[in-house]
């Protein structure tokens, strides 16, 4: 080393007043240069909190596609996380919701005119269930124990897991519905809202049983009755059956709200 | 600052995994040992807050784990590391501890990052923040659940078998960290390793079939072998259990024949006398 900073340019950079140019070659020697880099007085709260700043932003996180999507959609990055992190958010799950809901349209209309439209509408509503039973639990999620640990509540994760599910379950099925051939009375209310009833009334059998027990009972129970109504000539899509599963969802509703704390301890609460 | 248990029950099916637990955990290091099957996963899980006991009381830090807006505080205050920690095998160390932090309420992205960057630096994963944890070995594995577990200085830390599959350089850091982290907080540690008990422990809990058995210092539990520990140049018909050294003698431990070499018993000797005493039914003098 063959100079050092003059007393006269530190006391400039010390005061913020010096010229870009001569700080950026002041800072290189003080990279380089012990003796200097005592000279300088910083403050240390200040500069642990700069290079935390630098470093949160160049650090890894965040860079899924799912969470840049949610994050340009102005959703805070740690929801984003959160709901980025869902089992469900698999690509297999997305995949299968797509394959399954074309199926299930192409179906529909296979058997035209007349159409064998109840197709569609037993299989749509069963996408979501499907969804929030792999989005949350210990089957399914590798670090459930470490996240029902957490001080966040359970309930708020499974809930906007579930919405998520519901996002693009809905999302899919809107873009199928139009392939269907249901007759002009129906609208996608039809399947819409049994999808609604079916999910609430996972979440809140979700309450007593694993998320993919309740899942697959109301699963079960879907199948059974619709096979049950359709052999027997049941009307189970109209407006009055609409009316049915708006408040099914809406008596799920308030058992999820009652059973509100129930949802992040297992074992039998007294 | 204290977490007490009194009765606590749980039962699976006709498995009585806790059978009327009650002891009183104080500000240092507490080790839990047992045998497989003695209920210290159940133990550990209902501290935790994962699991509700059927019957009993748990009073964690003063707080109530059966109500809900108690039992979120205890969480704050909580950092828990299961036996089995499940990973997000294509997370990175960093997103991974980052994720549970989250949860953790660090909501703050500039705290959090740091506080997830002392967390690593502190179980020496540091230089594996970029690294996808599928890549990882068991034993880093382990560290990274060590270190969600230290998120936010947790007052209490519940730790199901840290040191597993640990190497004993790393194990000696562990034991350098907690014994730290102890100076102001309750931590109760179940652990396989007796060294660790010996090593870090201010006391010790020996837990079979679902209730206490032992509750005192780890000098008292190696007291329990004191003159049933000898070395024998045959193989010793009177032990409980025995084995061969490298030396060619045979450790044993048990009933001593008249003139043997008695040494110092260890408390993994106290500790196969006790539960060895349970399993086969019949008395010691610590029983």
């Amino acid at each position: 080393m063959t100079w050092h900073v003059d007393e006269s340019a530190l006391g400039r950079y010390r005061e913020g007043v010096i010229d870009r140019v001569a700080a950026a070659s002041l800072e290189a020697h003080l990279a380089s240069c012990e003796d200097c880099r005592r000279l300088v007085v910083f403050d240390h709260d200040w500069l642990k909190h700069s290079w935390d700043g630098v470093a949160g932003r160049v650090e890894p996180g965040g860079s899924g596609v799912v969470e840049r999507t949610l994050g340009r959609l102005g959703v805070p990055d740690h929801v984003a996380r959160i709901v980025a992190v869902s089992p469900a958010l698999r690509i297999s799950f997305l995949l299968a919701v797509v394959l399954v809901m074309g199926f299930a349209a192409v179906a529909s209309g296979a058997h035209s005119p007349g159409g064998n439209y109840r197709v569609f509408l037993v299989v749509a509503p069963l996408l979501p269930v499907v969804g929030v039973a792999f989005a949350y639990g210990r089957l399914v999620d590798p670090a459930h124990e470490l996240t029902m640990v957490s001080p966040i509540d359970s309930l708020r994760l499974l809930l906007l897991r579930t919405t998520t599910v519901l996002a693009v379950s809905i999302t899919v099925g809107l873009v199928a519905w139009p392939l269907v051939p249901a007759p002009s009375t129906l609208g996608f209310s039809a399947w819409l809202f049994p999808a609604l009833a079916l999910t609430l009334t996972t979440l809140a059998l979700s309450s007593r049983f694993a998320v993919w027990l309740a899942g697959s009972m109301v699963a079960g129970g879907w199948i059974v009755a619709m096979l049950f109504a359709l052999s027997r000539g049941f009307e189970a899509f109209n407006t009055r059956a609409q009316i049915g599963f708006v408040a099914l969802a809406a008596l799920a509703t308030a058992i999820v709200f009652a059973s509100r704390h129930q949802y992040d301890r297992e074992g039998s609460p007294r | 600052m204290t977490v007490t248990l009194t009765e606590v029950r749980k039962v699976y099916g006709s498995v009585r995994a806790l059978d009327g637990v009650s002891f009183r955990l104080e500000t240092g290091i507490t080790g839990l040992l047992g045998p497989n099957g003695a209920g210290k996963t159940t133990l550990l899980r209902c501290l935790a807050t994962v699991l509700a006991p059927d019957t009993g009381h748990l009073d964690v830090l003063g707080l109530d784990p059966d109500r809900p807006d108690q039992r979120t505080e205890i969480r704050r205050q909580m950092g828990y590391l299961p036996q089995e920690p499940g990973f997000y095998r294509n997370f990175t160390c960093f997103d991974f501890v980052d994720y549970l932090a989250i949860l953790k309420e660090h909501v703050d992205r500039t705290e959090r990052h740091a506080e997830v960057r002392r967390v690593l630096e502190l179980t020496g994963l540091a230089d594996k923040s970029t690294t996808k944890i599928r890549k990882l070995s068991g034993g880093m594995r382990r560290r990274l659940a060590l270190a969600q577990a230290l998120l936010g200085s947790p007052r209490f830390l519940v730790l199901d078998e840290p040191t597993a599959g640990l190497d004993p350089e790393l194990r000696f850091r562990f034991r350098e960290l907690v014994t730290e982290l102890a100076v102001d907080r309750v931590v109760l540690l179940s652990t396989h390793q007796t060294e660790d008990v010996s090593a870090i422990c201010d006391r010790v809990i020996v837990l079979d079939s679902g209730r206490v058995r032992f509750d005192g210092t780890p000098a008292r539990l190696a007291d329990i072998a004191a003159g049933k520990v000898w070395l024998a140049a045959e193989r010793p018909a009177s032990a409980r259990i025995f084995w061969r050294m490298a030396s060619g003698q045979f450790r044993a431990v048990g009933r001593p024949p008249d003139g043997a070499e008695i040494i110092d018993p260890t408390i993994e000797d106290g500790y196969v006398m006790l539960v060895g005493a349970a399993a086969l039914g019949t008395e010691t003098e610590a029983a």
